[in-house]
């Protein structure tokens, strides 16, 4: 494969495709590019290409997901201070405060001083942290890690495999839970083949088989929907055939019994309209021309998943035997899906740093950096913490229709501590969907969860500790039946 | 609450068993009567009503059935008639209904007086009650069912006649004695209710439900229905124009023509709920429903955008009966939302097409034929619907089997295309194949249910998707009849070791 070296031209120009903008304000981006380039002289990676071809790349990377110029230029800039003798106030003279504060973040984040496991952790705190203070440098860090897995193979197998494994255990999560499917997607998709070589091989031949047979059908499909929605006067549209990423495919082959035949949702359909109205007669024209599977139509329009994704979901039968999820959304819908809390910073321009920073129903990022700053010297609370967050999530309701966020296998007890600790410490029954469960009963997505909680209870049971998925709970627990026996304890004494 | 309960019961189970209180005089009734069939039919004369009310009136003064006067019977009849969208012809046969069996009426007066149909339609009613009378016991229902039905596919209207009387006779049983009450009502719930679901007109089916669960369970109906009452009372007043207003609004800004009304759930069905789900009985969703009464399809996936931009929806509660209609033909979009505090909402969105379809079933397509109005489609595949539900019955019963299949409650399951396939509960895959196709069960070998390979005697569920797998030879196995639960496997599979060719 060729390596694009770098070219202003081609940047500039790739900025200008994915969004209009006046070729004024790019001047900080040829501004950065030049001194990014100076500082960079001379200096070579170890594949022997120049060392700007790096910051070149993920610049180019954000460029074409549409961010920001200034989030272009601080990727152009990112490596500047680290390798070269240029400081950061420097670079605060050149390009101002914001910038230069950007690039300081991407420097703090990508310097780990640990091996092993604490180098894990390390690294997850840094992402956190930096997640609160201005998700712009997390942007420019994911960008920064999909260049370096596109040019892996230059590293011996082992760190090839470990910078791999960091991406898929601590990157692809984290961009997924902040709605970045553009990233998470790319990220898992460079990492696998590294990662798990076996297995990549393994997938890429079962899905080949299957690929050209289902790309021939979804151009089909295609066409059928298209005349069926110009039909309908829905004249605005695209209809988009996709086929299911390498590690998504990978990860549905694992609960399958690594079996494709059983997978029915290889292929999916994406119909982008204008307008919110729009969506909902596409989906009467969908319905009209392929019969729905009944219990599958999900409405994430009107009740959006907690990274922010929204959507008409609904699987239908086609030609052939064929089961293909449909999704259908608008143009800024579509754009939010792919690039997350990134996607409307492009609507509101010359604002602070502080809108940059985790829109409020995103509040578990700052409650995340604050309680990774407590608990840095506690190993084991730290790993617990990362894997609430990096785990599956689930969302589940309450009966008055609010939206309670946990890790996946959460119980009525993680439920009832996520509304308030009183309701954890006191909660005696629990409803899922109408239906009386027990405490330790797995929550699954969509349910609706009513706990009901008896006054008189002392505290809560050590019993849920055993079943409890949220630290959030489990700590909550230990806390009570830790003053429990203090205060039996003092009795005693007394 | 203990309290309360306790009062309930002991009140008598007899001050519960007239659900509908007589309010009206007979003149209201008619009037009200007529103002229905005017509406329905606004060029229609109304003077055959006029004179079957005063025949009727007069041959009928004076009688009482409890306490009430009789005269109330033949109006609530033809009420209903007339709210089924019926001509007036047919209204007013329904007043007359009772004349030659009550009021010492001949035929061939009646027949001089309004003409030789009212008298083939008085005929039918005469024959239809005598099947009714012969009705002894569990196993003969079914026969008076399939006689029921040639019967209607001579004339709907005589049919439609008779549920209505019986809806009248239902809703006042206690005016009956006693020893009559048990019986009308087995025959109500082994003949009337099963038909009104067939025929689709869901309306009168609720309402004779209500009356039996009245007679059979007074105490609990009871205590539902004044939990309905104060539902009713908190719901209408602020929620209903509240939802209505919002919802017209913004049906307005996008141009929506939509029309709301709620309707509530009927106490029987909330009770069987209640049952089935072990809840309680705020937690019960669709206690009562709006509806949205819109002019096309296109525009019901709208105003389900509509609302669901209004109140967030209650995930998994989408159902698209329009692109997949329910085997009785219902269509509609329903969807549940949450509507603050405890209380979720089911809206149910549809064309006024489909809304005259929900509530007046066969009638519905009975109003559009005299009226000349279109959808002569639909008319017709509802005809083809009881042509094929004439033919189960009359084969089944030639086979001196009983038709269970017909009256027992279904699943549907589809193939991997999409088709619906309708089988009894508790059917297996074996059944499934039959049901698709007679070689496709004999060489049935399992099936992927769901994407999951599963055995031939597995029981299936609603919604399952089944792809049956197929064995080298088409070769059925005697011991799939101690599971096959359809008729139709049973029978095949039977017909296959019967065959002269099968050796062994």
């Amino acid at each position: 494969m060729a390596v694009i070296l770098p070219d202003l031209k081609l940047l500039l120009d790739t900025i200008h495709q994915s969004q209009s903008i006046t070729d004024d304000e790019l001047d900080v981006v040829r501004l950065a590019y030049d001194f990014a380039d100076r500082a960079h002289s001379g200096q070579t990676r170890i594949s022997g290409e120049p060392y700007f071809t790096h910051p070149f790349h993920a610049a180019m990377i954000l460029a074409e997901m549409a961010m920001s110029p200034d989030i272009i230029a601080a990727a152009l800039l990112h490596d500047v201070p680290e390798e070269s003798a240029v400081t950061i106030d420097q670079l605060k003279n050149e390009f101002g405060a914001d910038i230069a504060f950007m690039v300081e973040g991407v420097t703090k984040v990508g310097k780990v001083k640990y091996r092993g496991v604490e180098r894990y952790l390390e690294n997850l705190r840094k992402m956190f942290v930096a997640m609160a203070v201005d998700l712009r440098v997390i942007i420019i860090r994911f960008a920064d890690r999909l260049d370096n897995l596109s040019t892996l193979q230059v590293h011996v197998p082992e760190k090839a495999k470990r910078i791999a494994l960091e991406s898929l255990e601590i990157y692809a999560p984290i961009a997924n839970r902040l709605g970045m499917g553009e990233f998470k997607a790319r990220i898992e998709d460079a990492a696998f083949q590294y990662a798990m070589p076996e297995e990549y091989n393994w997938v890429t031949t079962v899905a080949k088989q299957q690929r050209t047979s289902e790309e021939k059908y979804l151009r089909r499909v295609q066409k059928q929907l298209t005349a069926a929605l110009v039909e309908n006067d829905l004249t605005k549209v695209t209809v988009q055939g996709r086929v299911k990423s390498l590690y998504s495919l990978y990860l549905k082959l694992l609960r399958f019994d690594r079996d494709i035949e059983k997978i029915h949702d290889v292929v999916a359909l994406r119909i982008v309209v204008p307008t919110v109205s729009d969506c909902y007669r596409a989906l009467g024209v969908v319905h009209q021309l392929y019969k729905p599977m009944a219990g599958r139509i999900k409405d994430y329009i009107a009740q959006p998943k907690p990274n922010g994704y929204q959507s008409l979901h609904s699987t239908v039968f086609t030609e052939d035997q064929h089961v293909v999820e449909v999704q259908i959304r608008t143009v800024e819908m579509d754009r939010q899906s792919e690039y997350g809390v990134a996607a409307h910073w492009d609507y509101d321009e010359n604002k602070k740093r502080q809108n940059f920073r985790a829109a409020k129903e995103m509040d578990w990022v700052r409650e995340l950096a604050e309680w990774s700053k407590e608990i840095a010297e506690n190993q084991a609370q730290m790993e617990r913490l990362s894997v609430d967050v990096l785990k599956d999530r689930i969302f589940v309701f309450t009966p008055r229709g609010d939206v309670i966020d946990l890790p996946s296998g959460s119980t009525p007890v993680d439920f009832a501590y996520a509304i308030h600790s009183d309701i954890g410490n006191k909660c005696s029954r629990a409803y899922v969907n109408e239906i009386q469960v027990s405490l330790d009963q797995s929550l699954k997505n969509g349910d609706i969860v009513e706990v009901l909680v008896d006054k008189n209870r002392k505290g809560p049971n050590p019993d849920w500790l055993q079943f409890v998925k949220s630290s959030h709970a489990r700590d909550h627990i230990r806390a009570a039946s830790r003053a429990k026996r203090e205060g039996f304890l003092r009795k005693l004494v007394k | 609450m203990g309290k309360k309960v306790k009062c309930l019961e002991r009140l008598r189970a007899t001050e519960f068993v007239r659900i509908v209180q007589v309010d009206m005089t007979a003149n209201e009734y008619l009037s009200e009567i007529k103002q229905i069939v005017k509406e329905n039919h606004p060029r229609a004369s109304q003077a055959v009503i006029d004179d079957a009310y005063q025949l009727m009136a007069t041959k009928l003064a004076g009688i009482k059935r409890g306490d009430l006067d009789y005269v109330i019977h033949p109006l609530e009849t033809a009420l209903t008639v007339a709210r089924l969208k019926l001509d007036p012809f047919t209204v007013a046969v329904a007043l007359l209904h009772d004349l030659p069996y009550r009021g010492g009426m001949d035929m061939a007066e009646l027949t001089s007086r309004f003409g030789e149909q009212v008298s083939t339609l008085l005929q039918t009613l005469q024959d239809l009650r005598g099947i009714e009378r012969r009705f002894s016991g569990e196993k003969r229902y079914l026969e008076s069912a399939r006689r029921m039905f040639i019967a209607v596919a001579k004339d709907f209207r005589s049919l439609l006649i008779k549920f209505a009387e019986r809806l009248s006779n239902m809703q006042h049983l206690d005016t009956f004695p006693a020893e009559k009450q048990q019986r009308m009502v087995d025959v109500t719930e082994a003949i009337y209710i099963p038909l009104a679901g067939m025929l689709g007109i869901w309306h009168l089916r609720w309402q004779l439900e209500d009356a039996c669960f009245f007679y059979r369970q007074p105490v609990i109906a009871g205590r539902i229905k004044k939990k309905v009452c104060k539902a009713k009372q908190r719901i209408s007043d602020d929620i209903v124009s509240d939802v209505q207003r919002q919802t017209l609004q913004r049906a307005r800004q996008l141009n929506i023509p939509c029309q709301v009304q709620y309707r509530l759930k009927h106490t029987a069905s909330i009770y069987r709920k209640l049952q089935e789900k072990k809840v309680r009985f705020h937690e019960l969703y669709d206690i009562f429903a709006l509806r949205l009464v819109t002019d096309t399809p296109d525009n019901c996936y709208r105003l389900l955008g509509v609302v669901h931009s209004l109140w967030r929806p209650v995930p998994q509660r989408v159902k698209d009966y329009i692109a997949q209609p329910k085997p009785n033909g219902y269509q509609s979009l329903h969807t549940t939302v949450f509507h603050g505090g405890h209380h979720a909402m089911e809206f149910q969105i549809r064309t006024q097409d489909m809304h005259d379809d929900a509530t007046y079933g066969v009638s519905a397509h009975w109003h559009y034929k005299k009226t000349g109005n279109s959808n002569q489609r639909a008319q017709e595949q509802w005809i083809e619907r009881l042509m094929a539900m004439r033919k189960a019955f009359e084969q089944s019963s030639q086979q001196g089997q009983l038709p269970i299949d017909a009256l027992t409650n279904t699943i549907f399951c589809y193939t991997p295309k999409g088709d619906i396939i309708e089988l009894p509960e508790r059917s297996t895959i074996v059944d499934f194949a039959y049901a698709v196709h007679t070689e496709l069960g004999h060489a049935c070998r399992g099936a992927l249910v769901n994407g999951v390979n599963q055995p031939v005697q597995t029981r299936l569920r609603s919604n399952d998707v089944v792809e049956i797998i197929k064995g080298e030879q088409a070769h059925p196995r005697k011991a799939w009849l101690a599971f096959a639960q359809t008729d139709r496997a049973r029978h095949e599979i039977k017909r296959f070791f019967d065959s002269p060719l099968q050796v062994g």
